[in-house]
């Protein structure tokens, strides 16, 4: 260890960093067994000196990154000189050294939030939850102090780096990793919440209410981080989509499902003190798939993309993973008199049903995800022969689930707590299943004629039929008690509720996800073509004439551009670009997709490769209502926001009664 | 020079550790842990929210006349009872016996039941937020009218506890 340069100086606060986390731990344990202040308030100390200590280390390699130190052999391998300033600082995640000290970072820094801010409720909670939360980061202080180092010194030092992954150097890589990580890290608060609930034998939910806000935190980063990663795929891979089922895509997605389950059936708890066990189990679960995500990336056990493989490190995410599946499980088991129902259900058609039909069909979906992806596995354990599923598979399964979900996004809103009349519910039901019918049968006539899509499209427009209703028929129950106008009559229903407006936001974004989901898969068209300078390509209406190919160099990569002119419908609308980069420290060049998009449709245009004379092979796609998938996307982050937007003090009186807030949003 | 900063990190790292342990009177976290909530302030606080939520959804038209009533009927017995108990003396290991003498149980059967009133009023459409009205001290909630003796939304009585 040599203090005279960076790498010594970051190998010793890493160090103190393990020692930090370990008294942490220590003094809080201590602390709480002897009901000594002091040293729990030590252990609070340290939580904080923790993220300080973390962030300094985090700091120093991303001035090594951004300064172009080799000396440091992870800067070596995943940065050059040339690299721009957004990938020299994304090189902090480009490999396992990096991306498990932001790990560590990132859950320092919840932790130090969730430890020094005030909590309406749970705040009782707080020295267990941080005893709980140095305890995992002490895992990962452990990683990167002894398996996975970020801090090695290379000699002699090389005059350049190897460069970034050029599959790696996109826009994308500078938000989607960061995103993923704050969702998998944040989902360690609910975890710790939950455990700190049984520590301390509480009967009563003060850890949900607590962690309400915290989940929705880290489910947005997921989504965001999902979302993001998806586009990514679809401009540089180019293979004319967005997500491929890959292991390590599934294992961003699994915690995304089983935490989606999660705030559905928290509120059950919330509202009616049902579900105790089964929170408990879900928010188990979602933690858990977290670090199986990170696993199944760093392990090497499935093949993927995405994977970094090491066996060695994989080893011990799996010795974590059970070791901390054991301790929840032996907690849940000797406490589970905490866990006892305070309530039944009251009748079968309630809002409580429908949302424990919600849950079963995510964590069953989430289920069938999860086998499949660790099906190579069990396959090559079974029979000898690691046997991979393909998308079909997942879509067999994620179709009929997803549409019966997106049917539950409509129904809920109608249905009360605790019970439902046949009468009422006709009644609710007359006008948006009216709609629908009616939008149905105008698609059909148009020319809609796929019968799953068809009915896609119909669940949609009773879906959005069912919260234009809730929002109407809201918006004339404030008008009627008087003395507000339209607008404040809209704002206040909306900001007094904001869990349930927030709710009904993401609900709309989610049909519009859908929406995309089914017009791209569904009438996606695709032709490729073989032309020279000058000639030209149709589909769907576009004609593309070839103008020919240029070389140019942009950074490490030498590229080579095909340019196209678009017309639709004999009407000149615009030039594209579909590009082919070559990197040196790779032997694949990365694709790179000209896309002209609209709200209809987008026109997607793969450059396949190209001879002497510049003839070029192209593949033409087209992806219909594309765009809503994005556009849907963007609002579930506005509406997850909104909903997670503490109230005005006017507001929490109403949002605190729970005067339907979210109670009506499924 | 790296030596002089790491040297600055671990005065940093020795300060936040080290602090409270030579401050022998340093209570905030052992206080922590006496504060917590007993499940049956969140019982009440659920029934308070059940009652609010079947006048919402009469309104809405997603109950029928026969169960809202028999739901309202139901709820409001419950609620009636936490705000009854409330002015009742703590049972052992419940928040500590108020200063102010409890007032008579009629009275407060009176006061409840215009409580529960207003709170279901507040469901109704009416605007919750009285201007230049108090908040809950316990919940934070805005009052719905001034000189409210107890809160709509946690059914906790509007004088500071002791």
């Amino acid at each position: 260890m040599n203090l005279a340069n960076l790498n010594g100086l970051g190998t010793v606060l890493l160090v103190v960093g393990f020692f930090v986390a370990f008294w942490a731990v220590a003094a809080y344990v201590v602390g709480l067994r002897t009901r000594n202040g002091s040293l729990m308030a030590s252990g609070r100390g340290a939580v904080l000196a923790l993220a300080f200590v973390l962030t300094m280390t985090v700091l120093i390699l991303w001035g090594q990154f951004i300064g172009s130190d080799f000396s440091n052999r992870y800067v070596a391998e995943h940065s050059s000189t040339d690299l721009s300033l957004g990938y020299k600082i994304s090189g902090l995640w480009a490999g396992n050294e990096g991306s498990l000290l932001l790990w560590a970072w990132l859950l320092a820094l919840y932790a130090a939030v969730v430890t020094f801010i005030r909590h309406e409720e749970g705040q009782e909670l707080l020295p267990f939850v941080s005893t709980i939360l140095s305890a995992i980061n002490l895992f990962f202080l452990f990683i990167v102090n002894f398996l996975s180092r970020p801090f090695v010194a290379l000699s002699p030092v090389p005059p350049e780096g190897m460069g970034l992954n050029p599959l790696l150097q996109d826009p994308g890589m500078v938000i989607h990793p960061p995103m993923l990580y704050l969702g998998y890290v944040g989902f360690a608060v609910p975890f710790a919440f939950a455990m700190a609930s049984l520590l301390a034998n509480q009967r009563g939910g003060a850890w949900i209410k607590a962690t309400r806000r915290w989940t929705l935190v880290a489910w947005l980063f997921l989504s965001i981080g999902i979302i993001f990663g998806a586009e990514w795929a679809y401009v540089v891979l180019g293979w004319g989509g967005y997500w491929g089922w890959d292991p390590v895509e599934n294992a961003s997605f699994l915690p995304w499902l089983t935490g989606t389950a999660f705030f559905h059936s928290m509120m059950i708890q919330e509202r009616r003190g049902m579900l105790k066990g089964w929170n408990m189990a879900l928010i188990i679960i979602t933690f858990m798939l977290t670090i199986f995500g990170t696993y199944l990336t760093r392990s090497g056990v499935v093949a993927s993309v995405h994977a970094f493989g090491d066996n060695v490190l994989g080893m011990w995410f799996l010795i974590f993973m059970l070791t901390s599946l054991a301790a929840a499980l032996y907690l849940i088991i000797s406490r589970r008199h905490l866990l006892r129902e305070e309530h039944q259900f009251e009748a079968v058609v309630s809002k409580e049903s429908s949302f424990l039909l919600n849950n079963l069909i995510l964590v069953g979906l989430a289920f069938a995800v999860f086998f499949g992806t660790l099906y190579p596995l069990t396959s090559g354990w079974l029979t000898g022969n690691k046997v991979a599923v393909g998308p079909e598979y997942y879509n067999a399964i994620a179709a009929p689930m997803g549409t019966l979900l997106i049917l539950l996004i409509g129904i809920c809103p109608l249905i009360p707590w605790r019970r439902a009349s046949v009468r009422n519910l006709m009644e609710n039901f007359l006008y948006p299943f009216a709609v629908a019918a009616v939008i149905t049968v105008v698609l059909f006539f148009a020319g809609i004629r796929k019968l799953p899509a068809l009915a896609a499209f119909g669940i949609i427009a009773f879906v959005l039929a069912t919260i234009a209703m809730e929002f109407f028929r809201g918006v004339r129950v404030r008008l009627k008690s008087g003395g507000e106008s339209l607008p404040t009559a809209v704002w206040s229903m909306m900001s007094r509720n904001r869990r349930r407006w927030g709710g009904y936001t993401v609900h709309i974004a989610v049909t519009l996800i859908v929406l995309g989901i089914v017009g791209s898969s569904s009438y996606q068209v695709s032709k490729t073509y073989t032309v020279g300078i000058g000639q030209t390509m149709s589909l769907g209406g576009y004609t593309l004439t070839y103008k020919g190919l240029q070389q140019t160099r942009q950074g490490q990569a030498e590229v080579v551009l095909a340019d196209l002119d678009v017309s639709h419908g004999g009407k000149a609308v615009g030039k594209l670009r579909s590009q082919k980069e070559f990197y040196p420290n790779s032997e694949e060049p990365t694709t790179r997709v000209g896309i002209r998009g609209s709200y209809k449709e987008d026109l997607y245009v793969i450059l396949n490769g190209w001879e002497q004379d510049q003839t070029a092979n192209f593949k033409l796609v087209i992806n219909p209502l594309m765009a809503w998938m994005w556009i849907g996307w963007y609002i579930l982050a506005v509406g997850t926001v909104f909903a997670a937007w503490p109230a005005g003090r006017a507001a929490a009186a109403v949002q605190h009664q729970g005067s339907a807030a979210m109670a009506q949003s499924d | 020079m790296y030596a002089v900063v790491l040297a600055l990190a671990l005065v940093i790292v020795l300060y936040l550790i080290g602090r409270p342990l030579f401050r022998p009177d340093w209570d905030e976290e052992a206080q922590l842990l006496q504060g917590r909530v007993d499940a049956s302030e969140m019982e009440r606080e659920r029934v308070f929210a059940a009652l609010v939520e079947v006048e919402n959804d009469y309104q809405m038209n997603k109950l029928s006349e026969a169960d809202y009533q028999e739901l309202k009927r139901q709820y409001t017995r419950q609620a009636l009872e936490y705000l009854k108990n409330s002015a009742s003396p703590s049972p052992a290991g419940m928040r500590p016996a108020r200063r102010k003498p409890r007032p008579d149980l009629k009275q407060v059967e009176a006061e409840a039941e215009a409580e529960v009133a207003l709170a279901l009023g507040a469901a109704a459409g009416r605007p919750a937020a009285v201007p230049g009205s108090l908040y809950c001290p316990h919940c934070g909630a805005e009052m719905l009218s001034v000189g409210q003796k107890f809160c709509h939304v946690c059914g906790r009585p509007q004088r500071r506890e002791a």
